[in-house]
């Protein structure tokens, strides 16, 4: 025993002498050379616009090197100072803050240095990154899931807090019996209005909380199937919903996947009168609509609208064949009067024959001055098109353009901050498979910066993280409910809501089997 | 060093030690040997990452680190050794951890064969393939808690209850439903160490705290944290074995106490008791050693599956391309499951006998063995990805193997194929990514550091051993996939790459399977176009049934020869037939003569089963 003691002192001893004899390793850089290059560094956070309150941009050096040193710096405040954990360049968090917080509006610049064989340092040229005035807003929802094809198992809604590193759950299905959720929403940005589908299992049906109430609803009627992709009205009382019959097919080259919407209509659910309406210009029997978003001001509702499937059948091979690369998706809107809830008339406003490209989910800014879609070459489901890319419509002069923020490959899905000043979207520019949330700052004219990567504490995060960031959504958090609470909600069949239909619409008989597009994995 | 008295006193006498060293050998040879912990891997391929990542994740729920342990330990499955070792230390620990829960019986001592019980009853669970680690794991980590509350209760009594508390959440958290039996345990200790209410309401306290746990803290279902490591599912040999486990244990200790108390009752009037005493030192040996064997022998007896082995060995063949050690292990069976039927014609074709040799195995399963797509289960995903990927359909693989991770998760195996099929298809991000995460694994780390350090030279990817073919046989032409239809599929695949000989021998050993002998003739100028110099030895034969059928002596086959043999056999073959009045009376005669012809399958095709269930 005495032995014993003994061995563990002097091994505490030598890991000690050894732990502090490595921190005060002596880094000389004041004689470094000079290098009139940019480094390398993964993710690439050069000339690019941040938040004030983002999390440190933690990075790696892409240069061969001996030893890693940074110093970040602005107009005010102290430099930082980090020496790389191999080629890491990991931040203090609070160092980082404080800079940030003291030089909104400031450059921010880097510094790095590389220690090369013969422990020579060398400097490469500054990096120069933008500190914007405005905040993001200060979370991210978003689903993380495989790549899916047809099954999914293991799934779960999460929350980004965006200034720091903390990832947690809203939801995750291994609470809920493995089932599928989606389309989680925010009603202005607000954690006080969030709600999100789930599907198949005794779940089912939409989780809604407002104001610090909870409740699950059965949205389904007889005149329609349970809604997705949700748009709250800015009055937090009304949310539009399409109601699609999606089906996946497969290529033999390329992406493989890919999505077709046999039918869909708009609904409105009123949540004060739990009740499902529509109006024949959201739900016409001649056209496809889906993707809903109210206007900033809540006075228009925008949508995608595509003439009905039987309209692209081919006449060739008996009617078995689809045009399905065909169908394009006009951007439409039709005027609301919220305080009498009259609809108005219906104006077709991008319109996608005359661009021969589709338009998929339009997001209108909350200061209502914008309207953000994606564009592809067909369809609804942008995701799996490695050509869809934002555009930028502006809302006074109707003219829009492609965003600077686009890359070769898939940029879609969309998210507005609250001040309209930044947006966060998906994008596969890191590798082909799945998507990560990109962030860019929109300037007064609509002008896209270059975007980057939601920061991570560990820039080898990537690397190896195999799920896909599904529909990203800025909002001001944390989410107000536990996920515990969700799913003893979401398990109470009791006390679920089911939805009424508008008496204007009884009688008015719809297919409302749900759609499957995606099926649960057995187990 | 300890003596020989020292350990006569800490109760290991050489006896004892000499038994359970050859107890541990023989169970050593068994795992490595029969069981082969390899087939085990293949079956329930244990997603284990060595990243903080992939740790922390497990440590957020209740039963999270069992799950971790036994995702680590199962990696060693790989290597058939190291996983008989593994296992054997699983067993052995048992045995350990009983002797620890004996040692509280004084004066009472228990026979060694109470010990090894259920180390027994973890070799037979062992050796099934689906059987999870988890449950051993699990089981252990409850031993061994309840063996520290009994050293703390019988240290300092008073704290006994709060003690019991705090272990019970903690062996909660570490094995999550393995709390049941840890408070079943205290409550059979309780029955003969009662003292005070506080004993009970610490007991009280616990079985809530799963459920307080899903309803608050933890991200899991109370179902799944309880039951999620425990054989719920069903009357199977696992869960008679593994119930039989916790039973044994829970009945030992409460006859150990109970002769405990019974012991002190007569204190001064009779010596220690034994459980299974005999006076007979020889004859107690005997009664051991034959008990064990007996044991051992039923447990083996009741855990073995000779159909299930099957197929694995021939899944595991198949996974490391040894397909002539696949067709050799096949060869004179007259009946195989749907997967073996499968890997066989798959072993076939990669040994370029399909077409010639197909009918001299079993065909059992018509087109259903040669596409799998028809039968989803959790088991043919990997196998149609496998499929698709030798016929150089690369989106089909993708398909195939992102399903797998769907229902599997991200397996080494499934990884491999994802990192191999963005490699073909030219998403080396995408390739990285998974080449990566290998690189966290054990048994597939050297594997990706291969590629990763190649996967930017195309020269040195292009003559791979594993790739070098796979490149040139990509598909530009999009189509659409059929799902439910995989000869659409073949068809499609040959117009967009009419030179894919594997597409073209599968539709034409689809058409074989199904007698279309009309689409064979129209395809024989295929087979001048694909080089052929001869006919394979199956089509000739359907050939020769068609022009029977058709009443026609000549045809155009592309200035191929048949084979005389061929035709001479056939003759045989239409002569035997014309002995019977029907092929009903002919089928024993035919299938004595010709069962390895494709005449006799087309004269008796096979009954295909409706699914692959009842093909395990």
């Amino acid at each position: 025993m005495k032995n014993f003691i003994i061995y563990m002192v002097f091994a505490l001893v030598v890991s000690l002498a050894a732990l502090f004899g490595c921190g005060g390793k002596n880094i000389n850089i004041h004689h470094a050379a000079i290098i009139d290059n940019l480094p390398a560094i993964d993710p690439d956070y050069t000339d690019i616009i941040i938040p004030p309150n983002i999390a440190p941009l933690n990075f790696r050096i892409q240069q061969a090197g001996a030893g890693y040193y940074a110093k970040i710096y602005s107009t005010a405040g102290d430099t930082i100072k980090v020496a790389g954990k191999g080629n890491k360049i990991l931040i203090p968090e609070k160092a980082w803050k404080t800079l940030l917080t003291a030089n909104a509006g400031n450059e921010l610049l880097i510094d790095i240095y590389i220690q090369g064989k013969d422990g020579a340092w060398s400097r490469y040229k500054t990096i120069t990154n933008r500190i914007a005035t405005q905040k993001i807003d200060s979370h991210l929802a978003y689903r993380l899931i495989n790549p899916a094809f047809n099954y999914w198992s293991k799934m779960g809604l999460y929350q980004r807090d965006l200034e720091s590193f903390k990832q947690t759950p809203i939801l995750v299905n291994r609470m809920t019996e493995h089932n599928c959720m989606n389309c989680h929403n925010f009603g202005g940005n607000s954690a006080d209005r969030m709600l999100f589908h789930m599907r198949a299992g005794k779940g089912s049906g939409m989780m809604l909380y407002r104001d610090g109430k909870l409740v699950k609803v059965n949205t389904a009627t007889d005149f329609n199937a349970a809604g997705a992709y949700p748009s709250w009205h800015p009055n937090g009382n009304l949310i539009a919903m399409s109601v699609n019959k999606l089906q996946m097919f497969y290529h033999s080259v390329a992406e493989p996947r890919d999505v077709i919407d046999f039918k869909s209509d708009l609904i409105i659910y009123d949540i004060n009168a739990n009740m499902v309406t529509s109006n024949p210009k959201l739900a016409d029997p001649d056209y496809m609509e889906t993707f809903p978003n109210w206007s900033g001001d809540g006075r228009y509702l925008y949508f995608c609208r595509a003439p009905k499937l039987e309209n692209y059948i081919l006449p060739e091979n008996g009617g078995e064949d689809l045009a399905y690369d065909r169908i394009l998706y006009d951007l439409a809107r039709v005027s609301y009067d919220p305080a009498t809830g009259k609809w108005g008339e219906l104006e077709v406003v991008v319109n996608a024959q005359e661009i021969n490209m589709s338009v998929i989910i339009p997001k209108t800014s909350p200061d209502n001055r914008f309207l953000m879609f994606t564009l592809s070459r067909y369809g609804s489901f942008p995701i799996y098109h490695s050509f869809s890319d934002l555009y930028l419509l502006n809302l006074e002069s109707l003219e829009c353009h492609k965003l600077e923020c686009n890359s070769a490959s898939t940029d879609s899905y969309h998210s507005w901050s609250s001040d309209s000043r930044w947006f966060v979207f998906s994008s596969k520019r890191r590798d082909e498979v799945c998507s990560r949330p990109f962030f860019s700052y929109l300037d007064e004219n609509g002008h896209a910066s270059k975007p980057f990567l939601l920061p991570q504490k560990d820039p080898d995060f990537y690397d190896t993280f195999n799920k896909t960031y599904n529909v990203p959504e800025l909002f001001n958090g944390p989410v107000q409910v536990s996920p515990q609470e969700l799913v003893r909600v979401a398990h109470n069949q009791k006390k679920m809501l089911k939805a009424e239909l508008d008496p204007a619409l009884k009688g008015n008989k719809q297919d409302n089997t749900e759609s499957t597009l995606y099926q649960q994995a057995k187990r | 060093m300890k003596t020989a008295r020292s350990m006569k006193d800490n109760g290991l006498s050489l006896l004892t030690i000499g038994k359970s060293f050859i107890l541990l050998s023989g169970c050593f040879l068994y795992f490595w040997l029969w069981v082969n912990p390899t087939l085990i891997f293949q079956t329930q391929e244990p997603v284990f990452f060595s990243s903080n990542r992939f740790l922390l994740e497990h440590l957020t729920w209740p039963g999270g680190v069992v799950e971790y342990l036994s995702a680590l330990l199962g990696q060693f499955y790989y290597y058939p050794a190291a996983g008989a070792l593994v296992l054997t230390m699983i067993c052995w620990k048992a045995s350990i951890a009983m002797g620890w829960l004996y040692s509280f019986f004084k004066p009472v001592k228990a026979n060694y064969i109470f010990l090894v019980i259920p180390s027994i009853l973890l070799l037979g669970l062992s050796s099934l393939y689906t059987y999870n680690l988890s449950f051993s794991i699990g089981l252990l980590i409850t031993l061994f808690m309840f063996n520290l509350l009994l050293k703390g209760a019988a240290g300092i009594p008073a704290i006994r209850p709060l003690l019991f508390w705090i272990l019970a959440i903690v062996n909660y958290y570490l094995a999550g439903g393995f709390v049941i039996l840890f408070i079943l345990l205290y409550i059979i200790y309780l029955l003969f160490h009662y003292k005070k209410l506080f004993d009970i309401l610490a007991v009280l306290l616990v079985i809530p705290a799963p459920w307080i746990t899903a309803q608050y803290l933890a991200y899991i279902s109370l179902h799944d944290a309880c039951f999620t490591h425990l054989p719920v599912k069903g009357f199977t040999v696992i869960s008679v074995l593994a119930w039989s486990l916790w039973i044994y244990i829970l009945a030992i200790m409460f006859i150990g106490w109970l002769m405990q108390r019974r012991s002190a009752a007569a204190a001064g009037k009779e010596p220690a008791r034994y459980l299974l005493a005999l006076k007979n030192k020889t004859l107690a040996g005997i009664v051991q050693i034959s008990i064990l064997l007996l044991l051992i022998a039923g447990v083996i007896l009741s855990t073995g599956d000779s159909l299930v082995k099957s197929l694995l060995t021939t899944d595991y063949l198949a996974r490391h391309h040894q397909w002539q050690q696949l067709l050799d292990y096949q060869t004179g069976k007259s009946k195989s499951s749907l997967y073996e039927v499968f890997e066989t014609n798959r072993a076939l074709y990669h040994s370029g006998k399909l077409l010639d040799e197909m009918f001299a195995f079993p065909q059992n399963w018509g087109t259903n063995s040669l596409f799998l797509t028809t039968q989803f289960s959790e088991l043919s995903l990997l196998h149609n990805s496998d499929l698709d990927y030798d016929l150089g359909y690369y989106n089909g693989s993708l398909h195939w193997v992102y399903e797998a991770v769907s229902m599997r998760g991200e397996t080494g195996f499934n990884l491999q194929r994802l990192a191999l099929l963005h490699l073909l298809k030219g998403e080396k991000n995408s390739a990285r990514r998974y080449l990566s995460s290998l690189h966290n694994t054990i048994p597939f780390k050297k594997w990706a550091m291969h590629y990763l350090a190649i996967m930017n030279n195309d020269s040195l990817l292009q003559i791979d051993p594993e790739l070098q073919d796979k490149f040139t046989r990509s598909i530009s032409q999009d189509f659409m996939n059929y799902q439910s239809n995989p000869e659409a599929n073949l068809i499609n695949i040959l117009q967009a790459d009419p030179g894919n000989k594997m597409a073209f021998e599968y539709y034409m050993a689809a058409c074989l399977l199904n007698r279309q002998w009309g689409t064979i003739v129209k395809n024989i100028p295929v087979f001048r176009q694909m080089g052929y110099t001869n006919l394979p030895f199956h089509i000739q034969e359907a050939l020769l049934i068609y022009m029977a059928q058709n009443r026609i002596n000549t045809l155009d086959v592309s200035d191929y020869s048949m084979n005389i043999k061929i035709k001479t056999q056939f003759s045989a073959f239409q002569q035997l037939m014309s002995r019977f009045r029907n092929k009903t009376e002919a089928q024993t005669s035919m299938y004595e003569s010709f069962r390895h012809t494709y005449w006799y399958y087309a004269l008796y095709p096979p009954v295909q089963p409706n699914s692959a269930a009842g093909t395990r």
